[in-house]
């Protein structure tokens, strides 16, 4: 996975998925998951989901580029649904990095 | 077999009407051409259209009861002559005319090329409207997520 | 296959929505090609014309019956041959006033479709970036 290594690798996400981060997580529908180590297998999740849509993009451009352009629109959307896909995470991981940072601030 | 395979599909048929139409100039050209060089009358010509289908029966089409290729579009697959015998004209002067005074004119019909010629042009303008949606289409979806 | 009910990814990127559009476009651009190819055999001696049963698959695909792992394969199938129809002396039954008509049909359905496919994306993508605050 090396585009999205970056996103796993920061320390600080190391520092959240850590098994003795207090508090509580929960998912995108709500539910509570419970536990650090959940957010990390649920990023992890979200990370291979990522990697099939970037793989499904990239066989797609790959049609494209050797001219068995069947599908085109096909194409199209499988790349924006990767960019969309990958922006989410990142985004995600941007506010868990906030809040982790936000409450390394609260303990003296 | 999408967007580009369509219009594929529709070059071809381009290219069918084409040679229909060339084959109809060159029967009206030759409508009263009583000598040729393999001797008699000029015989009229047709194009035989066939349907271009590739028999891939791959992995896509094995959930298929009936055998239906790939389409590809339409080909021109001879260019046979009409073996009708033409009329005879009456003309004993003619350099052509036979023992009798009667002269085999080539049995072009110049009604049935004329309609036949409407029906290649409509059909030619039919595929170039089919070429320019394929295109159009192609570009609207290469815009998605961008509008 | 990204879609499961735990998958946020899924639920945001390949929701019901969206995959219906996909389809829509799939079905389009298929029935644009049986079109394609009616036109281009308007003259072929023995021609039967083809298309696809739009209406139906839509219908089907509304009501989920149609799974993202089936893909383009899945949709090959519904491509039929119109055996009907007047036919001429040489067995052709293409009427090119028809075909014509269901290209420019069809041309608007499949722009209309890109086009809300379009919207949607663009507002997810607002949605997504616009949170960073």
């Amino acid at each position: 996975m090396p585009i999205v290594g970056p996103i796993i690798s920061h320390t600080e996400m190391r520092q959240v998925g850590r098994s003795d981060w207090p508090g509580r997580v929960e998912n995108g529908a709500g539910a509570e998951i419970g536990g650090a180590e959940s957010f990390n297998s649920y990023l992890k999740g979200a990370i291979d989901e990522i990697n099939t849509l970037q793989r499904d993009a990239d066989a797609a451009t790959r049609a494209m580029a050797t001219g068995d352009v069947s599908d085109i629109h096909r194409a199209v959307i499988a790349g924006e649904k990767a960019t969309l896909a990958m922006q989410l995470v990142i985004e995600v991981r941007n506010k868990v990095i906030e809040a982790y940072q936000e409450i390394m601030r609260m303990q003296i | 077999m999408r967007l580009f395979r369509a219009m594929d599909a529709s070059a071809s048929g381009l290219t069918a009407e084409r040679l229909r139409l060339d084959v109809i100039a060159g029967n009206l050209a030759n409508a009263n051409t009583t000598r040729t060089p393999d001797g008699g009358a000029y015989v009229r010509r047709m194009p035989v259209f066939e349907s271009r289908e590739s028999g891939i029966f791959g992995p896509f089409f094995q959930a298929f009861s009936s055998a239906m290729g790939e389409q590809r579009g339409v080909q021109v697959s001879a260019i046979v002559t009409d073996d009708r015998p033409g009329k005879t004209k009456y003309e004993p002067g003619h350099p052509d005319a036979g023992p009798d005074g009667y002269v085999r004119m080539p049995n072009v019909d110049v009604v049935t090329e004329m309609v036949d010629m409407v029906s290649a042009t409509r059909g030619y303008e039919a595929n170039v409207t089919a070429i320019n949606a394929s295109k159009q289409m192609a570009m609207r979806a290469l815009d998605i997520g961008r509008g | 296959m990204i879609g499961g009910t735990r998958s946020l990814l899924g639920n945001v990127v390949n929701d019901r929505t969206m995959m219906l559009l996909e389809r829509g476009l799939d079905m389009s651009s298929m029935r644009h090609s049986a079109v394609s190819n009616n036109i281009a055999n308007a003259n072929t001696p023995g021609y039967k014309r083809r298309d696809v049963p739009f209406e139906t698959v839509m219908r089907e695909a509304a009501s989920g019956g149609f799974t993202e792992s089936d893909g383009m394969r899945g949709l090959e199938r519904v491509m039929n041959v119109d055996s009907g129809r007047i036919n001429r002396n040489d067995g052709n039954n293409v009427d090119i006033d028809y075909e014509m008509t269901l290209l420019a049909e069809n041309s608007v359905i499949y722009n209309a479709l890109a086009r809300q496919l379009s919207q949607k994306i663009s507002l997810l993508r607002t949605v997504i970036t616009e949170g960073r605050r």
